[in-house]
């Protein structure tokens, strides 16, 4: 529905290189980590230097703190609401009706006996999931906070050591 | 939808989301609930997600409604909303119209494009209108809804100052909010713009500044104190300078030497800490908004100005003057406050922001022989690395 031009190719162009990095995380609130990792990489290239072990180290673990932090955004927050049963139950009632009769693979380990379970714990606000989805997030953001920042200037803090 | 209104899209929610912490017995003021609509112009969402970050109050608490006089808060966002397509932008339809059944606050996150650049198209739709099927723009939206709002909330540094898609070649002709709407607007309730900067913002400084407000509009507290560029002025006093944890050592002026020695200072400065010239709280980096926070250090995107300076790489104006007052008593001099607030030009022009593109690629390619060409703005960190690693590459 909601369409959007922001010209970033646009103002990168003519820019300092390294504005890149900063520049281009903006394009998305979600995953702007990668942007600005993959920003980093692509200046590596093009000045044609190499990171150091310990730098990829950094970076990688500023990825992985990302998906940390991305992926109970995702499914949690962005898209979990529509699998729950508030809405389904609203616009598909017949799918409540089976996923009551499902049982849920692997219920031994998340505890969740039924599909149905699972639907009722993704619901927006009251959901178990979902809360301990954002509660998540809070975690990997300050990992991110602290290890992205990090990661995306590997090069620069390895000018000195290198 | 089974028999029922597709368009009672409001009324869906609250029957869809049956809160059951939902206690009228902690309401003090006349506000039961509030919308807030939030609305996007260009923007990343990141603000949105920073506001989920926040934790005093929590988000989740605040749409159950069950913090202490604040009323409940029913979301209407472009992204978590349960609502989609036609039905979504119906609730838009009714605020306009003031069908709604509590005031609604408008909390704006990106930038406000400049539609008639865009044009036959637009820079960014949001629903059509249902007769003539025309898409509705995102500044068309804010134009209709800000006079009935009972505040409007600027969140984020693209919607307080342009940010980002503002910067240099701005092709959507982006501004804040605030240049939209004009400095004289006032809400139907008497609140003028309220502006929470940051890229991304902290999120706890857009929540206690909505609890504020909402504190006001309850009638339980008096209208929060802004400063000269709207931003509350409990939380934008002081530099992020003043609870630097490292800015003792700037005090001791062997340590300061010996810091300029390694090129420290130096360096900090090059990479754009914007520490000595920035407003805002140092904070956790729990609290501290998303991915582009930088821990509490290194923010370089918080103040006003910067639509012209996202030059993430040179000091900002200012930076070595103040950060000398701001070391001693943590606040800008006043003489040096002109220098980078207001969203002034700089007297001149920024220093080795417009270094043509793939020069210092060619350069290392071409075996670093011999010194940079005349004319390339030096960019000492990186053809430092590039002219010492140029060995092992090649
Ligand atoms: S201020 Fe920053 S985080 Fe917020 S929308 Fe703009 S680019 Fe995204």
């Amino acid at each position: 529905m909601a369409m959007l031009f922001r010209g970033y190719e646009i103002i990168l162009q003519g820019r300092d290189p390294r504005d890149a990095i900063d520049i281009s995380s903006r394009a998305c609130g979600v995953c702007g980590g990668v942007h600005s990792s993959v920003s980093s990489q692509a200046l590596d290239m093009a000045f044609g230097v190499q990171t150091p072990p310990m730098g990829v180290t950094v970076r990688n673990l500023g990825a992985g703190a990302e998906m940390l932090y991305d992926h109970p955004i995702h499914l949690g927050l962005l898209a979990g609401p529509d699998y729950s049963t508030a809405l389904v139950s609203v616009t598909n009632p017949e799918i409540v009706r089976k996923a009551e009769n499902t049982s849920a693979p692997h219920a031994h380990v998340h505890g969740y006996k039924t599909i149905k379970d699972i639907m009722d714990a993704m619901d927006p606000l009251t959901g178990a999931i979902y809360l301990e989805a954002i509660e998540f997030t809070r975690l990997g953001r300050a990992r991110c906070a602290t290890t992205c920042s990090a990661s995306t200037r590997t090069r620069r803090r390895w000018c000195r050591v290198a | 939808m089974d028999g029922r209104d597709p368009f009672a899209a409001v009324g869906m929610r609250s029957k869809v989301v049956e809160l059951p912490q939902a206690n009228n017995a902690m309401r003090l003021g006349p506000l039961e609930k509030i919308y807030l609509i939030w609305m996007v112009g260009g923007s990343c969402d990141g603000c949105t997600i920073a506001v989920t970050g926040a934790t005093n109050p929590r988000v989740e608490h605040l749409l159950a409604g069950i913090v202490p006089g604040l009323p409940k808060l029913e979301l209407i966002h472009t992204v978590t909303s349960v609502e989609s397509g036609p039905e979504w932008v119906h609730n838009l339809f009714m605020a306009e119209r003031g069908e709604l059944d509590a005031p609604f606050v408008v909390t704006w996150e990106g930038s406000m494009f400049d539609e008639t650049r865009s044009g036959d198209g637009y820079f960014m739709g949001l629903g059509e209108d249902p007769e003539t099927g025309r898409t509705i723009t995102s500044a068309e939206w804010m134009r209709r809804l800000a006079p009935k709002a009972a505040a409007v909330i600027a969140i984020g540094t693209c919607a307080t100052w342009g940010g980002i898609p503002a910067a240099e070649g701005n092709p959507t002709g982006s501004m804040a909010v605030m240049d939209y709407l004009g400095k004289d607007y006032r809400s139907a309730f008497g609140v003028p713009v309220v502006n929470v900067p940051g890229c991304s913002p902290i999120g706890d400084n857009y929540m206690e500044t909505a609890a504020a407000v909402l504190l006001f509009l309850q009638g339980l507290a008096p209208l929060p104190e802004f400063d000269e560029l709207g931003r509350p002025a409990w939380l934008f006093g002081e530099t992020v300078h003043r609870h630097c944890p490292k800015r003792r050592l700037l005090r001791r002026r062997r340590l300061r030497r010996v810091l300029r020695g390694q090129g420290v200072l130096g360096r900090a400065r090059l990479l754009g800490a914007r520490g000595p010239v920035q407003h805002r709280r140092a904070r956790h980096p729990q609290r501290d908004g998303w991915l582009h926070a930088d821990g509490g250090h290194l923010h370089r995107v918080h103040d006003a100005g910067l639509p012209r300076q996202v030059l993430a790489y040179s000091a900002p104006p200012g930076s070595f003057i103040s950060s000398r007052h701001t070391s001693r008593n943590g606040r800008v001099h006043p003489q040096d406050a002109h220098r980078h607030n207001g969203g002034q030009e700089p007297e001149r022009p920024l220093g080795r922001q417009r270094g043509p593109i793939g020069l210092g690629a060619q350069h290392a390619a071409e075996g670093c022989s011999e010194a940079p060409p005349q004319g390339l703005p030096r960019l000492p960190a990186l053809q430092d690395r590039a002219l010492s690693s140029c060995s092992p590459v090649a």
